[in-house]
């Protein structure tokens, strides 16, 4: 797992996508927080990031298939696949080591922000004057967040050759898992089963935990998510055979 | 320490890849695997590298079922596949690297062994080079230095000279040839040359059938129990001067100016002198026909090949 | 379908069940850890109380719309949060009218 993992990352590492990635995001981010005058925290006047976990789905939402896109498409079009399941490797590892690589890049996209949080608890009035354990809270929620969108993406990548399938294919099922479920719920046919139609959407437990809640619900539901499309994702692969 | 296929089937939806086959891949031997283009040479390689499940039948692999236990026979099998595919981004050293730690090496030994691949493999000079950066020639070498990482005990190799020019083909011989003491060696390929080169023990399939199994001692001398000559004439003759000679099992009328004369006589090519002499006919070439490996092959992979046998 | 995949697929199946099973184990066992400062999504344990004894019904209507300075912004927010926290928890029939939007529940009883 680890081997397959450190193999991801260098591929990573070699590839401009995770440069790009990296860096549209953190451009994304900047220019909501500091520079669009309707999000701006400057013009807002309240020392709070909460435009960073409000727009931050949004971006992983088509950035994170980008980065997840190769993962099994291009091993399958270029035959390296082969290679992989003739190793001595588990699929278990496999699948497991190419998602944690994933969310691992997820972890650093989102630690330059840190510096926006720096930043704001220094312009606080006094200084400091800004909820650090909500923020915690919210972090770990987009942490979650990106890990869900990056086993979303590395099953759309593989179920297919092609990467931009699999890119449009992973993009569209993070929207529709993220934001779909509480659309539908708000159509009056079916009202009393609202609330169980929103909890299956990733917007209801990412919003409740980006307020800085942790809730056991919320964490259950995000790993149980990630442990089905990684389990989607080995059967697509196993079924090939 | 062998290889064994014993009634093994692959059926995809509509087309039968590999039907009932069963051979044996000896230790210390490398073991040719022929057949034309789609015969179900690498669908049986890759069943064998736990890559594909075969629909029955089974492999093993020192004994261990590689449709029980997959995991055993990867870590004792080295493996090229067909078309080498490889991680392009990668460096030479990194990319074997990677291998030894899927096999479980520790850091130590994955190093050494590195060493001595690039050594073995002629890769030296090469090795801190992008793959992507590697010519076809050197690119196979890494695929060989790849299946021998682990050094493993069976040694799986799908087409290693296919695309290469003919000094890049010797030297990967002279490699298979080295390390080929004491392991099991397949090697599947479609040139003749290159099992008479190598290979002790012949495997033929065709269109998912075994056609021949035998040492390749045996199948030369089964071969040259029957002599072709093919006769070309400057103008047109009959044939039947011919069909008199002694011994003679078949007389091919090609055109009116070429003959194909096959006979179990050992002194046909002096009998069709004397004849040709006799008459006085107008001679332009005389040349051998079949007897060779390619001939064997060529019968055994055609349409007519596949009755006479 | 064959064996192998049948196997395949069960175990995915299986793996599914165990993740509806899980949060169902996690919803009977509520946990949760607010980690804001000031605890501002817990509601206090007297308030539950008192909530879970009362079962008329309610009505709220909040009046907080037009060009809103930051903070009032943010107040916006948290009043909803907090009425549909507290919704959750109420038994009776209740309807909120907020903010030009509105939720509600009726009692079958009622009707």
């Amino acid at each position: 797992m680890i081997a397959v993992m450190m193999k991801e990352i260098n591929e990573f590492l070699y590839s401009i996508i995770a440069y790009l990635v990296i860096g549209v995001f953190l451009i994304g981010v900047s220019i909501v927080l500091w520079v669009l005058p309707e999000t701006s925290l400057l013009e807002y006047g309240y020392a709070s990031m909460e435009p960073l976990f409000s727009i931050g789905p949004y971006l992983f939402m088509f950035l994170i298939p980008a980065i997840t896109m190769k993962s099994f498409a291009e091993e399958k079009r270029s035959g390296t696949i082969e290679l992989l399941y003739t190793l001595p490797l588990t699929s278990r590892a496999i699948v497991l080591g190419k998602f944690l690589a994933a969310s691992l890049l997820v972890f650093f996209s989102l630690l330059p922000t840190l510096v926006y949080y720096y930043s704001i608890y220094q312009l606080g009035n006094p200084p400091g004057n800004l909820d650090t354990s909500g923020i915690v809270g919210a972090y770990f929620g987009l942490f979650f967040l990106g890990s869900v969108f990056a086993s979303i993406g590395i099953f759309s990548s593989s179920i297919t050759e092609n990467q931009i399938v699999s890119f449009v294919v992973g993009a569209l099922l993070c929207f529709i898992s993220y934001e779909g479920f509480t659309t539908l719920a708000r159509i009056d046919l079916w009202v009393s089963w609202a609330y169980y139609i929103e909890y299956f959407g990733i917007m209801f437990h990412y919003n409740a935990m980006s307020k800085g809640v942790i809730d056991l619900l919320n964490l259950t539901y995000f790993v149980g998510f990630i442990i089905i499309m990684l389990l989607a994702t080995h059967y697509s692969l196993e079924a090939r055979k | 320490m062998s290889l064994e296929v014993i009634n093994l089937v692959k059926r995809y939806d509509t087309q039968q890849a590999v039907d009932q086959i069963s051979f044996v891949a000896p230790t210390g031997k490398i073991t040719g695997f022929l057949g034309p283009n789609g015969a179900g040479k690498s669908t049986t390689l890759k069943i064998a590298t736990g890559f594909i499940r075969p629909t029955s039948g089974d492999i093993l692999v020192n004994d261990i079922s590689v449709t029980h236990n997959p995991m055993s026979v990867k870590k004792t099998v080295g493996y090229l596949p067909e078309h080498n595919p490889l991680y392009l981004e990668m460096y030479v050293r990194e990319y074997l690297d990677f291998i030894g730690k899927a096999y479980g090496m520790d850091r130590k030994s994955r190093y050494q062994r590195i060493h001595e691949l690039l050594d073995l493999c002629g890769l030296t000079i090469e090795k801190h080079k992008k793959l992507k950066m590697l010519s076809k020639g050197y690119r196979q070498r890494v695929g060989l230095a790849k299946a021998l990482m682990s050094d493993p005990s069976v040694l799986i190799l799908d087409e290693p000279t296919t695309g290469l020019d003919p000094n890049q083909i010797v030297e990967i011989r002279n490699v298979i040839k080295t390390i080929a003491h004491e392991k099991t060696v397949i090697l599947s390929t479609h040139i003749m040359q290159e099992v008479e080169a190598l290979c002790d023990k012949l495997v033929i399939i065709h269109r998912g059938k075994l056609v021949a199994d035998d040492s390749l001692a045996h199948l030369q001398r089964k071969s040259s129990n029957q002599l072709g000559l093919s006769v070309q004439f400057d103008a047109p003759i009959d044939p039947d001067l011919f069909r008199s000679l002694k011994g003679i099992i078949s007389l091919e009328v090609k055109s009116d100016h070429q003959l194909i004369i096959t006979s179990k006589s050992e002194r046909l090519r002096q009998e069709v002198l004397a004849v040709i002499t006799e008459h006085n006919l107008p001679l332009i070439t005389i040349k051998n026909v079949g007897g060779s490996l390619e001939e064997i092959f060529q019968k055994l992979t055609t349409e007519e090949g596949e009755a006479e046998l | 379908m064959n064996s192998r995949s049948l196997y395949q697929f069960l175990v995915f199946f299986v793996g599914v069940c165990a993740v509806f099973l899980a949060n169902q184990l996690a919803h009977r066992y509520h946990f949760r850890w607010d980690l804001t400062e000031e605890k501002r999504y817990t509601l206090h344990p007297s308030t539950i109380n008192g909530l879970e004894q009362l079962t008329e019904a309610i009505d709220i209507e909040v009046f907080l719309e037009g060009e809103l300075p930051a903070n009032f912004r943010r107040l916006k927010v948290a009043v909803r949060e907090t009425l549909e926290a507290v919704c959750l928890l109420w038994r009776g029939s209740y309807s909120v009218s907020l903010f030009g939007s509105s939720f509600g529940r009726r009692n079958e009883s009622e009707k």
